[in-house]
């Protein structure tokens, strides 16, 4: 056992802190203990009980973050940062990220006439939720902010945070009248930082510490990673209880979270990002190829895919069901186009197993990976290396125009692209992404199955290489069979779980994440179920505990 | 959960105030140049001889051009020039052109920065630096970063825009096609290294933001920055109280917040009301702003506004971005219904691409001549306001099909003042493209020599100024 005396304290210090989340009245000068040198682990240390958590920095909220709290705090349900924000900077694929997602001037600004108009629609729509009173005088005001602030603060707000809002309040009511004062309250409340941010304090914290996440840090950890959007009161209670502390009550409230209809909202959240599929947004489809396509398909296919992902996570939610279920959801307009007897929206039909395999063969996902015109094998082959597999393709050559080839009435798509990739200099990359691509031919541009193209037979056959798992590659023939095998490949579940624990953080694995996200990758790897993969990552040491940001940024 | 998607509704600040009745035609403020009080702050080389100020636009369009009908026919010396198919809209603002043919992007060189051109393109057209390093994926699986220096346009928005309510702006038509969020090819004016700043897309958005409160009454436009300034103070407050108690890295981020909010409260400060001359244009009506379809109407309202805005003097720096780099859009109105990044690959051999390129190419032409019209039309004094500004017109690449980037297709319009002696098409050889961002520079009174990397500059351009 290593556990040091000083990590002891420190833990014990994280604890005291979550108890007494009180203000600092008189805060002239911060008392701060001297730096520590942060903990980073080597595979070594992962077996033993020492704990290792990384640096959080504090998260912006993204735009859908920000409406989802509106709602949730004021009841006032609008897309108003969707409509006017500008988009975030994602990196790594998740508009979260906390060194990328920032603020600019011109989001300062929308910030400030979003409150504008938020405040209005609240105070004319939601008086009772916000106001505990009817007299419109100071002492009601007091009640509202006292009422508001630790909600949208997120955790109880000091006595010198809530004066500044009570004297706005009472300055305002002087010169102007009760509703003025309440909502010039709501405007500076959201904002503020504290409302915007989802920030950990590190005040009296020794810099390069370890500390734990008091239970106030680990509501609104759960709630922005399960529901991307701020806690409930259940969750308000546990926190105040400090009832967040231990690994089994964390876990219970995972898996009352996960009951909530909201957990289905912010799964969609993370399978939009992790699979590229605002890309849906921006696609076209050749008219004159696809006379059957219409632009409304747009929106069908991303509601099919969102059914589909709603039915997994209620349904069966793990992953080989995702891999592997004949389920495909569609409306009357999709049924149409492949060939099904329309039932109105959001029917479900069961595909023939020969046909569709989970995910990878769902249409929605085989018409997005495709040109206008025509299939795409580069596509589809690059979609199961970097979503699925998370492996990185080496840049081909500068010097080469990259533009896939156009359809030949008189050949396969096969023939067509072969021709392309077999170019000198092509053909090194290409042979790990045709191959796997060109299994997947069954599937047209629209993402209709088909065995016959341009008058010859389809060939599906496909090679799946450059594996971990040397028994998971070789021949197949065909998407069905290679979502199958890959259903339950370790590799697969490595690459999802990563994904998730990159979403949760809201930062690439750092060195300091190392052991947690290797505890994680195995319980997922075992089970496959993603509800034990939400506990894994809520429970594991990284989001548990904290090390204080230290001053050189790019410390670990 | 549908995914229809929604009509805008806007419950906007304006039901705070009761707005004065529709508009017309926007007409100058400034109809007798700045008052002297702005006169005398304003820093040298700012303020044109007239006392107007001077003010930088730029116009970008990606995916290179075709270079056989774009560049003009030289004739004796540098004013003697016949414009071909691509440039023919610009005939009657020919005098008004500076053409300089010959500029390499060399700070976008494959050798000295990572990323792939269309990326490199971008994050050095107005910064003059190689990209950061970073995670973003180009369109051969190249890895970049952000842009590694601040732009031009930033650059000169501080050293003009202090007293304006805005200090820039960036306005977008479909700017963000390639990614539903920022990256490198999707974005031009950076704050500094790795701070890009997104454009408008959305007519309705810029609308609201530059003019809402543009038609209230003045008592009451009085009323409501009094307002904001007391919500925004208690902001500040809440500010102060957190940055104390976060970590390092956290400070940092609360700080550079702050400032933005400090900046914002000083802006609005300086916001304007219809005055005798100055009007809002008419509120644009609600577009989808993604659109392939609208694209042509959501330009003209962003070049509307954006010399409205400078007429009125609300800002005198502002870029419209059409697209973004390796866009994939195509131009049902032209009836080009090809991939625009596919069709920018075709060589000069494929006859359809090539005539699609330059109908497209030609048409951006005629908007940028739109530009330069509407400039043109807006009287300051003796001159003009066209004659008060540069416009560029920008690209990230010079010929699609081969990612090239020397003899870039740039086009500067205006004399910044008189500053630039325009009218001539002036073939320099095999000069880096930070020059011109160096005379651009200097004509606002830097006196620089060196503008973004200094390996990739040798001092202005010559002959045109």
């Amino acid at each position: 056992m290593r556990f040091t005396t000083k990590l002891l304290t420190l833990a014990l210090f994280g604890v005291l802190i979550a108890g007494c989340d009180s203000p600092s009245e008189t805060t002239e000068e911060v008392f701060t203990p001297d730096p520590v040198e942060p903990k980073i682990p080597s595979m070594d240390d992962c077996d033993t009980e020492d704990i290792f958590a990384s640096q959080a920095s504090m998260r912006l909220m993204t735009r859908y973050e920000y409406d989802n709290t509106i709602r949730d705090l004021l009841g006032v349900e609008e897309t108003f940062a969707k409509d006017r924000f500008p988009p975030e900077n994602a990196v790594s694929g998740f508009e979260n990220n906390s060194d990328s997602h920032k603020v600019n001037p011109l989001l300062v600004r929308e910030y400030l006439d979003a409150a504008e108009d938020i405040s209005s629609r609240a105070i004319n729509t939601q008086r009772p939720l916000l106001l505990p009173c009817e007299s419109e005088d100071m002492a009601c005001g007091r009640a509202m902010i006292d009422k508001l602030l630790p909600r949208a603060f997120r955790r109880p707000p000091t006595e010198a945070e809530s004066d500044i809002f009570y004297t706005l309040f009472e300055d305002t009511l002087a010169e102007s009248d009760f509703n003025d004062a309440a909502k010039r309250v709501i405007e500076a409340v959201i904002q503020s930082p504290q409302f915007l941010y989802k920030m950990e304090l590190a005040e009296g914290m020794a810099p390069g510490g370890l500390v734990k996440v008091s239970s106030y840090q680990m509501a609104n950890r759960l709630s922005y990673m399960i529901w991307a959007s701020m806690p409930d009161s259940k969750l308000f209670e546990k926190a105040a209880a400090d009832e967040l502390a231990t690994k089994e009550q964390v876990e219970a409230e995972v898996r009352r979270m996960m009951e909530d209809p909201k957990a289905q909202e912010g799964y969609w959240h993370f399978y939009r990002q992790w699979l590229h599929l605002d890309a849906l947004e921006t696609m076209t489809k050749d008219a004159e190829l696809f006379p059957e396509y219409n632009d409304q398909m747009i929106q069908d296919w991303r509601q099919s895919l969102y059914d589909y992902v709603k039915f997994i996570h209620t349904r069966q939610p793990n992953v080989e069901m995702m891999m592997s279920s004949n389920a495909v959801f569609m409306n009357s307009n999709l049924a149409e186009m492949y060939g099904e007897t329309p039932r109105g929206d959001s029917a479900q039909y069961s595909m023939s197993k020969e046909e569709r395999a989970g995910l990878l063969t769902q249409p929605a996902v085989m018409a997005l990976l495709s040109n206008a015109n025509q299939g795409s094998p580069i596509l589809r082959g690059i979609f199961v290396r970097e979503r699925l597999l998370c492996q990185k393709l080496p840049p081909p050559p500068d010097d080469i125009a990259i533009e896939p080839p156009d359809p030949d009435p008189n050949a396969t798509t096969r023939e067509v692209f072969k021709a392309h990739t077999e170019v000198e200099g092509c053909a090194g990359c290409h042979r790990l992404i045709d191959p796997i691509g060109l299994g997947f031919e069954n599937y047209d541009g629209v993402g209709r199955f088909r065995t016959v193209e341009n008058g010859q037979d389809v060939d599906a056959s496909g090679e799946l290489l450059n594996l971990v798992d040397k028994s998971l590659e070789g021949p197949f023939d065909g998407g069905v069979e290679v979502a199958t095998r890959l259903s339950n490949a370790t590799e697969v579940r490595d690459c999802i779980a990563d994904h998730w624990i990159t979403y949760a953080l809201g930062h690439p694995e750092k060195d300091a994440d190392l052991c947690s996200a290797m505890q994680i990758r195995d319980k997922f790897a075992e089970s496959g179920s993603f509800e034990d993969l939400m506990v894994a990552i809520a429970t594991a040491d990284t989001f548990r505990y904290r090390t204080v940001q230290v001053l050189e940024e790019d410390a670990q | 959960m549908s995914f229809a998607r929604p009509r805008r509704k806007h419950l906007s600040r304006r039901t705070f105030l009761r707005g004065l009745a529709g508009t017309a035609i926007a007409l100058p403020l400034l109809e007798t140049g700045l008052e002297n009080w702005a006169m005398a702050q304003a820093p040298p080389g700012t303020v044109t001889a007239g006392g107007f100020p001077k003010r930088f636009i730029y116009l970008f369009h990606p995916n290179g051009t075709m270079p056989e009908a774009f560049w003009p026919v030289a004739g004796a010396n540098t004013r003697d020039f016949q414009l071909k198919e691509i440039l023919a809209p610009l005939e009657a603002n020919k005098h008004q052109l500076i053409i300089p043919r010959g500029i390499e992007m060399k700070s976008a060189g494959g050798s000295v920065g990572p990323g792939e051109p269309h990326q490199r393109g971008m994050g050095a057209l107005l910064t003059g630096y190689p990209l950061q390093e970073g995670t973003f994926v180009g369109g051969d699986g190249s890895m970049a970063g952000w842009g590694d220096g601040i732009s031009l346009d930033q650059l000169i928005g501080e050293r003009v825009g202090a007293t304006t309510p805005y200090k820039s702006l960036q306005l977008g038509v479909r700017a963000d096609t390639t990614a539903p969020t920022g990256e490198v090819r999707t974005r031009l004016s950076y704050a500094g290294p790795g701070q890009p700043l997104p454009p408008q897309n959305d007519p309705k958005d810029v609308f609201d933001t530059l003019f809402s409160d543009f038609q209230t009454e003045p008592s009451e436009l009085a009323a409501l920055k009094k307002r904001r300034k007391s919500v925004l103070d208690a902001t500040i407050q809440q500010f102060e109280q957190v940055n104390k108690r976060a970590g390092y890295a956290d400070r940092q981020k609360l700080e550079g917040h702050l400032a933005m909010i400090r900046d914002l409260e000083i802006r609005l400060e300086n916001e304007r009301v219809t005055g005798d001359a100055c009007y809002a244009p008419a509120e644009p009506e609600a577009f989808e702003p993604d659109s392939e379809d609208t694209m042509p109407e959501i330009l003209r309202l962003q070049i509307d506004m954006l010399v409205t805005a400078m007429a009125c003097d609300l800002t005198r720096v502002g870029g419209i971005q059409i697209s973004n780099a390796k866009n994939h859009i195509r131009y049902p109105w032209l009836e080009s219904l090809g991939d625009g990044h596919n069709l920018s690959h075709a060589g000069p051999s494929n006859t359809d691409a090539f005539t699609q390129w330059v109908k497209r190419d030609s048409w951006i032409a005629e908007q940028f001549n739109y530009l330069l019209t509407s400039l043109d039309a807006v009287q300051e004094g003796e001159g003009t306001m066209l004659d008060n500004t540069i416009v560029i017109w920008i690209n990230e690449l010079s010929v699609g099909n081969t990612h090239s980037q020397t003899g870039m297709p740039f086009v500067m319009a205006g004399s910044a003042g008189g500053y630039f002696d325009t009218g001539q098409y002036i073939d320099y050889i095999d000069i880096p493209h930070n020059n011109m961002l160096v005379s651009i520079q200097n004509a606002f009174g830097i006196e620089s020599e060196t503008f973004g990397d200094p390996r990739f500059v040798t001092g202005p351009l010559t002959g045109i100024s």
